[in-house]
């Protein structure tokens, strides 16, 4: 707990040097974020160039209403939740959905199939396999944008819930209802690759 | 037996704290609902292995680029500060230089230590009531829009 105080104390003193007019104390904002903004975007957007006209937007918003910010989170979720937001109205130009996309929802035969657990009693040589990790990448990929997403805020950045809930404006019921359906999709289909592609 | 659901699974994979007993003693009994909970732990530690991904460009140093210019009013005032520190500075050096002994006739039985300080604080007021002065007038300047 001592540690969220800290970090609320460093925000606070870098917003002040910027908002004195010590720009290169934005630097170090950026630096402390750059992970995180990353993540979001790559997950959320496929197209390279995008990405990169996406992180730059991030920052010079972020630049421009630093001076709102109210300190209510850590100045990190703040520029999250601008980055998601970004994300949310690129998608919206570009026509492109979220989550209501049918192609990546497996159906039920497939889903049957992937119920044999025997497939997976040999747990040991699968996680031994290179390939694997591709096809897990490959898996992760082939989510919709949201439910990578999350699974990414939640398992690789080790965010709470309630973090999550404050990026991407979701109910906190919603969202773990998503990542509960994320992760079950992606066992299902590591699954079917396991017995589509035996050792 | 009535096998858990998929999200007793992974209540109990992902957040024990919030699982309850009666999930994890029948995962005790149950091989197949144990082999589940197996592939989510087994899955999952895979996943947070994973590299993060990462732009092939240095996006802070595009970022600092395109920041406006920090203000030139908050540069010009540091500068007159340590300008006026530095003629105080210089100015009470070369007093003492060059009156030392005059001074210490005309102050009679004070210290010379004493009269560095009086002379130091003297100087500073004056110097903090000119620098004062002109941040008033740099504040009118702004109001009739001179600058
Ligand atoms: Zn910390
Ligand atoms: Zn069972």
């Amino acid at each position: 707990m001592t540690h969220i105080h800290e970090d609320k104390h460093d925000d606070q003193f870098l917003v002040k040097r910027v908002l004195d007019g010590d720009t290169s104390a934005f630097s170090i904002i950026i630096r402390n974020t750059e992970r995180l903004v990353t993540q979001i975007i790559f997950k959320m957007i496929a197209t390279e160039e995008d990405r990169k006209d996406l992180a730059q937007e991030v920052y010079l918003k972020a630049f421009k209403n630093l001076k709102g910010f109210q300190f209510q989170s850590k100045l990190s979720t703040w520029i999250a939740q601008i980055t998601y937001n970004a994300c949310i109205n690129h998608l919206r130009k570009k026509k492109l959905t979220l989550v209501d996309n049918d192609a990546w929802e497996l159906d039920d035969t497939e889903i049957l199939q992937s119920k044999e657990h025997s497939a997976w009693n040999e747990m040991e040589s699968f996680i031994l396999n290179k390939e694997m990790i591709r096809i897990l990448q490959f898996e992760i990929e082939k989510l919709p944008s949201l439910y990578k997403t999350i699974i990414t805020l939640y398992h690789n950045e080790e965010l709470s819930y309630k973090e999550i809930t404050e990026i991407t404006g979701l109910p906190a019921g919603t969202l773990k209802n998503y990542l509960f359906r994320a992760r079950k999709i992606l066992r299902d289909r590591i699954a079917l690759h396991y017995k589509k592609e035996p050792l | 037996m009535k096998h858990l659901t998929d999200s007793q699974i992974q209540q109990f994979v992902f957040e024990p704290a919030a699982s309850d007993n009666a999930c994890s003693t029948h995962i005790e009994q149950c091989a197949i609902c144990r082999s589940k909970v197996g592939e989510y732990q087994m899955l999952f530690a895979e996943i947070e292995k994973l590299p993060a991904d990462s732009f092939d460009v240095n996006l802070e140093a595009i970022i600092m680029k395109q920041l406006p210019q920090p203000s030139i009013h908050k540069k010009e005032d540091k500068m007159l500060w340590y300008g006026i520190a530095a003629v105080c500075f210089l100015f009470v050096i070369s007093v003492f230089l060059f009156f030392g002994k005059e001074l210490a006739v005309l102050f009679g039985g004070v210290e010379w230590l004493t009269t560095a300080l009086i002379g130091t604080a003297a100087i500073c007021l004056l110097a903090f009531l000119a620098f004062d002065m002109y941040r008033a007038y740099r504040v009118k300047l702004k109001a009739f829009n001179f600058e």
